[in-house]
């Protein structure tokens, strides 16, 4: 199987590892090879987190820059940081809610517009899923299982060799017995958001 | 158990399970057998402890949390001297608390085993420096492995033990982010048996480091060396490895900079001598391996230890190869590496093509507010330094730092930081700068620092009669690095020490606590205190918000709600500008709301607002 190399960014404490985990974890469940990176300490509160993962034969779990398959931001600002290693076939599933960071809170500096935020990722990707997964998850009646829309809606880009029923069956082992239902919903929901993108009616 | 320390404890040998670097060292250790562990938590080295915490019991393992690195590395080094298998552990800082126990030590050596990690922290992502802690090895005339991968952390790991027990010295395993907090699949051995207990028999001449004794040791650990530099040259750990011909560029590298080279194994001629075991260095191999190429091509992260030696060496022995790497600013002797940075400087050389870094360069990215990390919504630090900010704000006071969550509290609105040093220096630079000025002086440390590192500097100061107010922000935890106990909490039958206690028996009169939510009555309290004579101690007590949220979750209660009434709200930005509660949001007509979402229901804000337009939400509407 040919590799892939998947990036994953958010703001800490919204689950941006555990969902990197998710995916390395039913990477290797299926024999693929796969390695992570992390980054814990003080970067986990509320600043900016980024977690890669590199499926099949790779020598660091670290993604050049221009060569990520995927990316998955859980907040705009933070997907248009990972920009610089995206190409024109890169597919990004992006969360539309911004966070403001503290700088834009106190009036230091400005949010940018999402629309422009939105350009530059259209611009340089090949594929760009907006979703409001923090509607879904409230839908859901769950605030937590974000992650999992949009974890979701980048297996039903189908840019990784991994199929749903293997992330479902990683999921559930590691989040929390209570919460292992509303994430299931959760990821089914985002797997068919990203099926149906940009499909009038019907859809291969 | 953790779901996730059980997998570690319970895998079978031949088994491969996706771990941690430093996951990877805790099954290593258990492999190998260790019967005592310890370490003062940080990061990145703290998912060790975390893991042996968890499986002590089951495995048979002695684990403890020490007070600080050095006695970390003291009652590790007791252990081994009785005959068992030890294993320290800390951040590369750690490593210089520890080091007054180091240097020794390595004169004295161990009986059993003693292996010590450092997890080195280049891009200082975690930590105040980047020191580059094999320098620290070579200082201490220690035995060296650098692993590249968590497969190789937990092979060296294992390895280390054996080679502890062998020399009867200290082995040092270094660490560098990247390998402790990489996530790879480690295919993990046999389980080891602890013995437990020891007797310790009696050796003066060798433990008890008298000038005489130590003059003898300090030979002896330079004859011990040169068996380790034996296994240096015969070691698979320092290995040649071809790549494309024509074989006449060399490269050197250790740890993690060998993945990145690696990554382009495929593109680039010559060969690789991938380095394992870097103190001692294999002196015949090294020198062999410059002759047998025209140009050596060094890469390592920060200090260019490697690099020097190979040109030391390529001169001592008159060899004719041109060693390139760090001197001419091919590779950055800051920050961390990565593929991207090795394959600019390969470019550069001109021995990969081009076409390697072809997508870096087409990147144009506008500007982007930065995401630094803030205190959590409900963290008791922010409202203490809230407090002392406002009581403070008409004079002329420092506020010296520490290192924990609060560091934070130096980023805007709040700013309280003057200088941040290193564990414990808040009260230690706070007492010279008493000394020295006439400004007033307000150190802030947190509890598991105040334990580490503060006791000293508090004693310094009351002796010194320093006009000095302490702050300890007590959250009952070490929270930074996951909640670890600390000296001050009663854990699993260990008695607590009492921090109260304590700070009187330093010799402070004047000690004072409150609960750091109560804005009110701490600003009151450091007002009088930044104006009375001696040293002052004020406790800040509020337990980490983060386990208080967890333990209302286990009861099936929530945290109280917040909101902010409308027709209430004046509009003058004064919670966000002063207090940023990273829950409290301005809206677009300047009045404030607050995110339900991110509140964590500690109510400071409704203190903290001007109007008191905060309110609490009954709990039948919450």
């Amino acid at each position: 199987m040919k590799g892939a190399s998947v990036l994953i960014g958010g703001v800490g404490g919204q689950g941006v590892i555990l969902t990197a985990r998710i995916l390395a974890e039913a990477a290797l469940a299926l024999g693929l090879g796969a390695q992570m990176s992390e980054i814990h300490g003080m970067s986990q509160r509320y600043g900016s987190v980024v977690s890669s993962v590199r499926l099949g034969k790779a020598e660091t779990p670290l993604v050049k820059r221009g060569e990520a398959d995927a990316i998955v931001g859980f907040e705009p600002l933070e997907t248009v940081r990972l920009l610089p290693w995206a190409y024109r076939k890169t597919v990004i599933v992006t969360s539309i809610t911004p966070i403001r960071p503290l700088s834009v809170s106190l009036g230091q500096e400005a949010y940018p517009l999402l629309e422009d935020l939105h350009e530059r990722l259209k611009d340089r990707a090949g594929r760009v899923i907006f979703i409001d997964a923090d509607r879904i998850a409230r839908s859901i009646g769950s605030e937590v299982v974000a992650n999992s829309v949009l974890l979701g809606a980048l297996i039903g880009t189908k840019a990784l060799p991994i199929p749903l029923d293997s992330v479902r069956k990683t999921l559930v082992k590691h989040v929390p017995s209570k919460l292992a239902a509303p994430n299931l919903e959760a990821l089914d929901i985002g797997y068919g958001v990203a099926i149906q993108d940009g499909y009038s009616i019907a859809f291969a | 158990m953790d779901p996730d320390h059980e997998r570690i404890l319970q895998a079978r040998s031949g088994e491969t399970l996706l771990l941690l670097g430093n996951e990877a060292i805790a099954r290593a250790a258990l492999e190998a057998g260790a019967d005592f562990a310890s370490t003062y938590p940080g990061t990145p080295s703290s998912e060790i402890g975390l893991v042996l915490d968890g499986v002590a019991k089951a495995a048979g393992l002695t684990f403890q949390y020490a007070v600080n690195e050095k006695v970390a590395l003291e009652t590790a080094a007791a252990a081994s001297l009785a005959g068992l298998k030890a294993l320290v552990f800390m951040k590369h800082v750690g490593l210089n608390v520890a080091s007054d126990a180091l240097m020794t030590l390595a004169y004295s050596g161990v009986r059993g085993a003693l292996v010590i990690v450092t997890a080195d922290d280049p891009g200082c992502h975690s930590s105040q420096n980047e020191q580059d802690n094999r320098i620290l090895a070579r200082f201490a005339n220690l035995p060296l492995l650098e692993p590249s991968t968590p497969q190789e952390a937990h092979e060296l790991t294992k390895f280390a033990f054996e080679f502890s027990g062998f020399l009867q010295m200290p082995v040092i395993v270094r660490t560098t982010t990247r390998v402790a907090h990489a996530r790879g699949p480690v295919a993990v051995g046999a389980l080891g048996k602890p013995r437990g207990k020891a007797h310790f028999e009696r050796d003066p001449d060798r433990f008890v480091m008298l000038p005489a004794h130590a003059r003898e040791g300090h030979k002896r650990v330079l004859q011990r060396l040169r068996l380790a530099e034996g296994i240096s040259e015969s070691s698979p750990l320092n290995r040649l490895v071809d790549l494309k011909e024509p074989l006449d560029t060399g490269y050197i590298t250790s740890g993690v900079a060998y993945t990145y080279l690696r990554e382009y194994a495929d593109r680039l001629a010559g060969k690789v001598l991938k380095l394992g075991l870097t103190n001692p260095l294999p002196r015949v191999k090294l020198a062999e391996f410059l002759r047998s190429v025209t140009r050596v091509v060094v890469i390592e992260e920060l200090e260019p230890f490697l690099e020097d030696a190979v040109r030391a060496l390529a001169n001592e022995y008159a060899i004719d190869v041109q060693v390139y790497g760090k001197a001419q600013g091919l590779f950055p002797r800051t920050g961390e590496l990565d593929p991207d940075s090795v394959a600019e400087g390969l470019v550069r050389l001109g021995t990969l093509d081009a076409d390697a870094v072809k997508r870096i360069r087409d990147v144009k990215m506008p500007k982007l507010p930065a995401r630094p990390p803030v205190l959590c919504p409900g963290c008791g630090h922010r409202a203490a330094a809230y407090a002392a900010r406002q009581a403070t704000r008409r004079q002329d006071v420092l506020f010296p730092l520490d290192i924990g969550c609060y560091s934070l509290v130096e980023y805007p609105p709040v700013r309280a930081g003057d200088v941040l040093l290193c564990m414990g220096a808040s009260i230690g630079v706070g007492a010279g700068l008493a000394a020295v000025t006439d400004q007033k002086v307000l150190a802030f440390i947190g509890d598991s620092t105040f334990y580490h590192a503060g006791v000293p500097p508090l004693i310094h100061a009351v002796h010194q009669g320093a006009n000095l107010t302490v702050c300890i922000l007590d959250n009952g935890t070490t929270a930074m690095t996951g909640h670890q106990p600390h000296p001050g909490m009663p854990e699993d039958g260990k008695p607590a020490v009492d921090m109260e206690g304590l700070v009187r028996g330093c010799g402070v009169r004047n000690v004072e606590v409150y609960d750091a939510y109560d804005v009110k009555g701490l600003t009151k309290a450091f007002r009088r205190a930044v104006s009375h004579d001696g040293v002052n101690v004020i406790i800040a007590r509020h337990r980490c918000r983060l386990l208080e949220l967890r333990d209302m979750r286990a009861d099936g209660a929530r945290a109280p709600v917040y909101q902010v009434t409308p027709e209430a709200c004046t509009k003058c930005g004064f919670c966000i500008d002063a207090f940023a509660c990273p829950a409290l949001v301005r809206l677009e007509d300047e009045s404030v709301t607050i995110d339900i979402a991110l509140c964590n229901g500690c109510g400071v804000c409704v203190e903290v607002c001007p109007p008191k337009a905060i309110a609490r939400v009954p709990e039948e509407n919450a």
